[in-house]
């Protein structure tokens, strides 16, 4: 008898773990979570007397030492979507399901893997650009800096855990869905950025009412350490997440149902 | 151990298997012929609960598929060999399979040095040759050490050493008690291995029987006979029985006597033979034969639609 945990779990592992694109990627994530945040953290200490005024009585000392994350985050949803588009692409999802007939379980596999490694990447990668950026901030004495346990920092911290877990596992669904690298990753992307694009051209209800409850302004009630309350699309962290994690099952049960009609996956 | 019962698949207008029903027997090795399209792969695939049966049902040992509690200890199957990620060794690759399968993990060197893959066990699959991956297939299939093997198209692109190997495994398989099931349109490949057959044509049954029997068609076995007094001959030959035909080099084929029936009746009659040679049908002949009238008697099939 076979279980998830004690078969399909570490074979779904095995997998992620022994080809060298995922260490690739991870490094890449790595570099640019990390290296993009320490830069900016340069230049604003740098530059910070020429800083607007508001910007400055404001300043988000978290969020300018992890600007770097939201393009690592792109990096991780790749990962989650290499971690099951190949084994269409190969046909190796055949050789998988025949040792796992359930295709539940073979997904909620792949999803923990996913999820796991997401968050760990996430939440590093935000606890190292945090440290570093502060540091660099610090380099100039008029940069108001913050500790570990500042205003907001741990919920960022881990904030960054889940938004890159969701993110992967977002991922993840579409690849099932459209058994297709490109596919999944363009609609991730897509799906990352429409809030940041469409933002602005928006009006006020419809960035409160709709653009507020797409996955990547959900994340970053959890992720930004200095929310804005009087923002339009603030939901606050509880609905923040409760909106990411209702976007992430809707997927996943998508993908499941898919799986389950499909001939061969 | 493997039985179908009406089992039927349709992609849409195409019927792939068409109310197929056979009962798979452990210890010998059952080929599954039919040409290209007839339907094998998505068979074996039905086998494994991989595609879902449009109707009918095909169950392993009793079980449906979706219901064994381990499948890899109980069916070992090579659908298509390159179907793995080349960016994997061949021990990270049997590793999963044995991590998802429940296989204790010493079992992955044994199975490659059965496959002849210990030596390149660290090497990513990607270089593989054609052969090497075929190995890599079979080593995945045996790594549960399953009672029931099925193998879709093994010698695919082998050399023969590895047809030789894969023949002699196979055999030795079945001499285990296993069942084994072996698809391929390459006939002769099957008369050296397998001891019975099951053969479809557009996803339907044509025939499931011995070999031998498969093989002794009239019209395809026979003894040539070259005589000069041929005509003579063939009147002795057709009057104890015989049928006789007359090729065109003017040799007689002949069905319903053996070879040392008809050199003592030519003796008796004082009627010289210059050549006198049992014709055994080729399966590959047998094959033609069976499948070619398979398609005659549906001559509208295609038309009526
Ligand atoms: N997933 C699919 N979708 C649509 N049609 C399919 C699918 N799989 C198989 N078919 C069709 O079903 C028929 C049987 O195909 P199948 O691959 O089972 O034959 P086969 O006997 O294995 O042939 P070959 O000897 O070439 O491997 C073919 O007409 C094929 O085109
Ligand atoms: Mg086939």
């Amino acid at each position: 008898m076979t279980t998830l945990v004690g078969n399909t779990l570490p074979a779904e592992w095995t997998k992620l773990r022994s080809v060298r694109s995922t260490w690739v990627v991870i490094i890449a994530a790595l570099v640019v979570s990390v290296g993009f945040s320490v830069l900016f953290s340069f230049l604003t200490e740098a530059n910070y007397a020429g800083l607007p005024a508001d910007q400055r009585t404001g300043f988000d000392a978290a969020g300018t030492s992890m600007v770097g994350m939201n393009l690592g985050l792109i990096i991780v949803a790749v990962l989650g979507a290499l971690a099951t588009s190949s084994e269409y692409a190969t046909g190796m999802i055949r050789l998988t399901l025949s040792i796992t007939p359930g295709r539940g379980r073979v997904l909620a596999a792949k999803a923990i893997v996913v999820a796991a490694l997401g968050f760990v990447l996430g939440t590093v990668f935000a606890t190292l650009a945090f440290l570093i950026g502060q540091a660099v901030l610090g380099i100039n004495p008029a940069v108001p800096t913050l500790g570990l346990t500042g205003p907001g920092v741990l919920r960022s911290l881990l904030g960054w855990g889940v938004e890159m877990a969701a993110f992967g596992l977002l991922a993840l669904a579409f690849a099932v869905m459209m058994r297709s690298a490109a596919g999944a990753i363009a609609t991730t992307i897509g799906l990352i950025f429409v809030p940041a694009i469409l933002g602005a051209f928006l009006p006020p209800w419809a960035q409160s009412h709709v653009l507020a409850y797409f996955p990547a302004s959900a994340a970053e009630q959890l992720s930004t350490a200095q929310l804005d309350p009087a923002a339009a699309t603030y939901l606050g962290p509880l609905t923040g997440a409760g909106t990411l994690v209702t976007w992430v099952a809707v997927a996943l049960v998508v993908a499941l149902s898919l799986m389950g009609k499909r001939d061969s996956g | 151990m493997i039985k179908a019962q009406d089992l039927t698949k349709r992609y849409g207008t195409t019927t792939a298997v068409d109310g197929l029903s056979f009962d798979l027997k452990p210890g010998v090795v059952t080929g599954f012929l039919g040409p290209n399209g007839a339907g094998k792969s998505t068979t074996m695939r039905m086998i494994l609960g991989l595609d879902r049966p449009t109707s009918g049902s095909v169950t392993v040992g009793g079980k449906s598929y979706q219901d064994l509690p381990a499948p890899l200890r109980e069916v070992g199957a090579l659908l298509d060999a390159k179907a793995v990620h080349g960016a994997r060794t061949a021990y990270r690759h049997l590793q999963w399979v044995a991590q998802a399968g429940g296989i204790p993990r010493r079992r992955v060197g044994e199975v490659l040095d059965l496959a002849g893959l210990g030596g390149v066990a660290d090497r990513k699959v990607g270089s593989f040759s054609l052969g090497m991956y075929q190995r890599l297939g079979i080593a995945t299939a045996l790594l549960g050490d399953p009672p029931v093997l099925l193998f879709d198209e093994p010698v695919n692109g082998l050399d023969p050493e590895g047809i030789f190997w894969i023949r002699t495994l196979m055999r030795d398989l079945a001499a285990e008690g296993r069942t084994v099931f072996v698809s391929s349109h390459l006939m002769n490949e099957m008369q050296e291995t397998a001891e019975h057959v099951v053969v479809i044509g557009r996803g339907e049954l044509i025939a499931d029987m011995p070999i031998t029997e498969f093989m002794q068609r009239d019209s395809l076995s026979h003894v040539r006979v070259v005589s000069p007094r041929a005509d003579e001959l063939a009147r002795v030959l057709a009057g104890v029985g015989g049928e006789v035909t007359r090729g065109a080099d003017g040799a007689l084929a002949v069905t319903g006597l053996d070879a040392p029936k008809i050199g003592d009746l030519a003796l008796e009659h004082g009627l010289g033979v210059h050549e006198l040679t049992p014709v055994r049908a080729s399966l590959e002949a047998a094959f033609m034969d069976r499948t070619r009238a398979s398609v005659q008697y549906r001559p509208t099939a295609e038309g009526d639609q």
